[in-house]
């Protein structure tokens, strides 16, 4: 039998890194001081998932217990794939940014936002939005 | 209950939308050939490859989940659903309280709640 609070307990486990990247991407992201719109919708995104996975923590052990080991398995999975987006996301900004003065990103270069780096983020968008809902749906269910 | 399950279910919906989307981005990229992009762009091809390989595999894993809520869900619902039945027969039988009409034309014999079998039943002609 599985034990609750080893659930619980990796589960925070790998939240509290995963609200870190979420707090360094959004940092990255209010440094553009002229985002276009799908990266104002980017940072919203961002926001939302912090507030979801802020509520995951306060899943009770028993709550696990009976949500089960597949959807806690798959709420690991969802986190730990939503990190990976956002530190590969990180260094695509990064990368971006050395095409700026000063290593700041100021999309100055809105019209250079080709299909590749709208694709990236959008893609991003998405991912962040398949984990809110997510996890939103754990923890709707959780806390019956 | 049931607006949590029309959440989950809205929520496959959605994932399921993104789904068919990301395999759809995946294959439009994989047609781009790399002749047609610059030269700068090809490791970005790449990159934007593997970035939508790893969304697939997060959003197959979100629908596996949905799915599980989903399931406990109904679960629930039914298991709620039965509690109240057997709770309301409960409550009948302590109190006594099962009520039968018996209309003016009727006839014959009714019962409420019958929890032992019935016999030496005699019946007069009308």
């Amino acid at each position: 039998m599985t034990d609750p609070l080893s659930v619980a307990a990796s589960i925070v486990g790998i939240t509290v890194p995963a609200l870190h990247g979420l707090r360094l991407l959004l940092d990255d992201l209010q440094k553009i001081s002229d985002a276009p719109e799908i990266v104002i919708r980017l940072k919203e995104e961002v926001h939302s998932v912090d507030s979801a996975l802020t509520s995951l923590q306060h899943v009770k052990n028993e709550e696990w217990e009976s949500l089960g080991k597949t959807v806690a398995d798959e709420s690991k999975t969802t986190i730990n794939t939503c990190v990976r987006a956002c530190e590969k996301f990180r260094n695509d900004l990064q990368r971006w940014a050395k095409h700026s003065d000063e290593g700041k990103l100021s999309w100055q270069d809105r019209a250079n936002v080709r299909f590749f780096k709208q694709g990236r983020i959008k893609t991003m968008s998405e991912q962040l939005q398949n984990c809110k809902l997510t996890i939103n749906a754990v923890v709707s269910i959780g806390t019956l | 209950m049931v607006t949590r399950q029309v959440e989950i279910t809205s929520a496959a919906e959605t994932t399921e939308g993104q789904l068919v989307q990301a395999n759809r981005t995946l294959e439009e990229i994989k047609d781009v050939s790399d002749d047609q992009v610059q030269a700068d762009s090809v490791e970005e091809k790449v990159d934007i490859l593997n970035n939508v390989e790893e969304e697939l595999v997060g959003l197959r894993a979100s629908q596996k989940l949905l799915a599980e809520l989903l399931l406990k869900v109904q679960e629930g619902a039914v298991a709620k659903a039965v509690a109240k039945a057997v709770a309301k027969a409960v409550a009948e039988k302590q109190t006594g309280s099962t009520t039968v009409t018996f209309g003016a034309q009727n006839s014959g014999f009714q019962a409420g709640v019958i929890n032992g079998p019935i016999s030496g039943l005699t019946f007069g002609g009308k």
